[in-house]
């Protein structure tokens, strides 16, 4: 590696500093996406694979039946109904990733890890950056196969993409968002005794939720069979509704050979994500101890799990799979090495990213052949939907240790004052200015492609993206000292009550944005909304700041 | 090889640190104690380049950790009070890191680091992740961490902390054949009959403040006291610990 590196006139030196960080930050990032979902659930062996795909199943169709249900008395056009469940799923997709980046992002431990090494600004940030854009890029690469198949099939690549991925985050993010839910009151309740009065309540809150949804949306869906008949095969593939319901139809051979072989790859890919997170997370433990958990007093009697699903898995995990993420980080290093530039477009992906989806989701809504959910919302949707995400995000890092880094956040949109005021040299000559310049040509050039309008907002996206660099900057200056422990439980609990706060801002604005018959009335509706947010932010955060000031005082 | 001069650290309107002259000589192993809050660890984490100096300037192998921070963290290693470590390593791992970090060499990085292994006795969890481990294993990771690197001035924040008795002997000892080879040690701790018994230095810090410094015996006959406890607890200006101890018997009846 020393070798090949030089020949392409690397420095091996700086590349094993980066490789090394940056596997560590992969391994963080992935923990903590997968034992959020997974946690450390007290069952036997056995019970938890069956429990884990109950509990995707059922959270799923209550998370529609919820979804749903507010909207049946207006008896709106289905379109629309499906279109705020869209825009809703969004909120709380991004919400969850947003959440794990920040772990990423704002971690203590890399604070009282990493501050006394000998490592420059320079390899951590972009260490940070690499693992995110890597767990980006592979997720997304896995998920797509079944679209590029479906492409062969059918044509259809786009719509696939699109679908695939608003699904697997769909999937995904209900089901850790239930799991978090279960896990955390099963450990309150086990805290509290199995026979308590909370551990009944917390049970029966949880399982009452899934008594509706079997009778009033599980069951009958189940029943009609129409999924496999008016949904193109590829959305079989993606999608779990269509998966179960599916069964009979495919029993029946009423579903063709690509749907079938569409759904094997679609398993296979889902074992793959699986495998690799296998590979960087504590899942392995995590059930050994679900299996272990009245034997296992102290750490010394602690074995590594060598049987079962995880040890076939384990086995699975292939060097190949674990050498993947660091060939490409070998490419995002010989893009740093050439500094200015390199830098630059490493740091610029994510942000680019963040502009090029909404415009994707743009032509396909003036596609015919496009989703009819997506086809019939107005594009500034998709502003709306980027500027409740920042909210969120601002809520989320509010309610964390991070606070510091929503007090920034919250002054939206960026002001020219923020970004003089970076102090470290490297993002303000590296990545701000090349930054400004390619976007502000891409803005140019798209805004005159469409309408003013269009122009507008993709300006007002613009001063977002920038106001999310502006985020990572402070977060990660956030690390010190003023996180003063986790206080997991209230974080979580707290976090939860804003999401639901935001659900319902989101609501509103999806069932009142249609109304508006032109679009500078959305956008312009949209705009107040956040403004309108941002100063509640901003009473709120100040207090919390003044809050945390005393509190650091007594701690020094 | 350690040394600082006129540092200071404020948080808003607190001073953690005031004026502090600090030096600590190659083959010194200096004691630095002091009360809860007197300032001990914002000192080391100053000098670990996690914290930066309000005013003044502090300096490890010669090199300013503010302006020369690279230089400089590639001298010391660094024990820290909390055990941070990384979980979701293994010591393996977690060494490797630490060794490519420092830029040494992988193969015989790896080697001192399985030998450090064994001989702290984690050699059977060294391919586990830590998630699970106590924390004197933990600080055993920690420890080998430190003397990973061969750093010249060793940076110990409670490093026996969660220690089982033998291991704690084991370091002593090791600590003491590390300073006749000419290494720095800067050891905070509170436990005091460890450091009578190993600091060639103590040094006691109250409210930011050098309050006294000088071997052991210069200090017990200074202060009239028989043990180092009893100096540093008049030092420090605590009433009689027997006292103390009743009136919070009787506040509890």
């Amino acid at each position: 590696m020393r070798h090949i590196i030089r020949v392409l006139g690397g420095n091996y030196e700086h590349w094993r500093v980066l490789h090394a960080l940056a596997k560590r930050q992969m391994q963080v990032g992935i923990n903590a996406w997968a034992t959020r979902g997974m946690g450390r659930i007290r069952f036997k062996k056995g019970a938890t694979v069956f429990f884990y795909v109950f509990l995707s199943i059922m959270s799923l169709n209550t998370y529609n039946l919820a979804v749903n249900f507010p909207f049946s008395p207006l008896e709106l056009h289905p379109t629309t109904s499906t279109w705020i469940s869209f825009q809703i799923t969004s909120l709380f997709c991004l919400a969850m990733l947003i959440n794990t980046y920040r772990e990423l992002f704002v971690s203590n431990d890399d604070y009282n890890n990493l501050g006394f090494r000998p490592v420059e600004n320079k390899s951590y940030f972009l260490s940070k950056l690499s693992v995110i854009l890597l767990q980006i890029f592979i997720i997304t690469a896995v998920m797509t196969i079944p679209a590029i198949i479906s492409l062969l099939s059918s044509g259809q690549f786009v719509g696939c993409l699109a679908f695939t991925l608003s699904n697997f985050v769909l999937q995904t993010t209900i089901t850790t968002l239930a799991l978090s839910l279960f896990v955390s009151l099963t450990n309150y309740a086990f805290k509290r005794g199995k026979k308590s009065k909370v551990t009944i309540v917390a049970y029966s809150t949880i399982f009452g939720m899934f008594v509706p949804t079997f009778f009033l949306y599980f069951l009958p869906k189940l029943q009609t069979f129409e999924w496999p008949t008016h949904y193109p095969p590829w959305e079989i593939v993606v999608n779990p509704f269509a998966w179960y319901a599916s069964l009979p139809a495919l029993a029946s051979g009423e579903v063709s050979l690509w749907t079938i072989l569409g759904t094997l790859l679609a398993v296979a890919s889902s074992l793959l994500v699986y495998v690799y997170l296998v590979r960087y997370s504590n899942l392995e433990l995590s059930i050994k101890v679900q299996q272990n958990y009245d034997g296992v007093t102290n750490s010394e009697d602690f074995e590594r799990p060598r049987r079962g699903l995880a040890s076939v898995l384990s086995l699975l995990s292939s060097k190949r799979l674990q050498s993947e993420p660091m060939w490409l980080l070998f490419r995002a290093h010989l893009r740093a090495n050439k500094k200015f530039r390199g830098t630059a477009l490493g740091v610029l992906v994510v942000p680019i990213l963040l502009i090029v989806v909404p415009i994707i989701f743009d032509l396909i809504g003036r596609e015919k052949w496009a989703s009819e959910a997506i086809k019939d919302g107005p594009p500034i949707m998709m502003y709306v939907f980027i500027l409740m995400y920042c909210l969120l995000m601002t809520n989320m890092l509010l309610l964390s240790s991070e606070f510091r880094a929503s007090w920034v956040l919250f002054t939206a949109p960026v002001r020219l004052k923020d970004l003089c005021s970076f102090s470290v040299r490297l993002i303000r000559y590296y990545v701000c200015l090349p930054y400004v310049v390619v976007l502000f040509a891409v803005i140019l050039v798209y805004g005159m492609a469409l309408s003013i309008w269009d122009a507008f907002s993709q300006v007002f996206l613009f001063a977002l993206v920038l106001n999310a660099v502006v985020m990572l900057k402070s977060g990660i200056e956030a690390n010190v000292p003023f996180s003063q422990g986790p206080e997991v439980m209230g974080k979580f609990l707290a976090q939860f009550v804003v999401m639901f706060v935001c659900m319902l801002l989101a609501s509103l604005c999806g069932y009142l944005i249609p109304v508006c018959t032109e679009t500078v009335q959305a956008f312009l509706f949209s705009v107040g909304v956040l403004l309108f947010s941002n100063v509640c932010v901003g009473w709120f955060c100040r207090r919390r700041i003044a809050r945390r000031e005393s509190q650091l005082e007594f701690v020094v | 090889m350690i040394e600082t001069t006129t540092l200071s650290k404020k948080f808003g309107n607190t001073t953690a640190i005031d004026n502090l002259n600090l030096a600590v000589q190659p083959g010194e192993i200096v004691g630095f104690l002091g009360p809860n809050g007197a300032g001990k660890s914002t000192t080391v984490k100053i000098l670990t380049g996690m914290l930066k100096p309000t005013s003044g300037s502090a300096y490890i192998g010669g090199y300013d950790v503010v302006k020369h921070s690279l230089e400089a963290k590639r001298k010391f290693g660094y024990v820290p009070e909390n055990s941070a470590i990384y979980e979701v390593t293994t010591p393996t791992e977690y060494l490797h890191l630490v060794a490519t970090l420092h830029d040494m060499e992988p193969e015989s990085a790896k080697s001192k680091a399985n030998e450090l292994l064994r001989l702290f006795g984690l050699s059977d969890n060294s391919e586990q992740q830590m998630f699970d481990f106590s924390k004197g294993m933990k600080q055993k990771v920690l420890i080998c961490a430190a003397l990973l690197t061969e750093p010249q001035v060793l940076l110990l924040d409670e490093p026996l902390n969660g220690l089982d008795a033998n291991t704690v002997s084991v370091v002593k000892e090791l600590l003491r054949s590390l300073a006749n080879d000419g290494m720095t040690i800067l050891f905070c701790s509170h436990i005091l009959e460890v450091v009578e018994r190993l600091c060639t230095r103590i040094v006691i810090i109250d409210r930011g403040r050098i309050v006294i410094q000088g071997t052991t015996e210069d200090i017990k006959e200074q202060w009239q006291a028989s043990t180092l406890e009893e100096a540093f607890s008049k030092i420090t200006g605590i009433e009689d610990p027997a006292t103390i101890s009743s009136d919070i018997m009787n506040a509890l009846t």
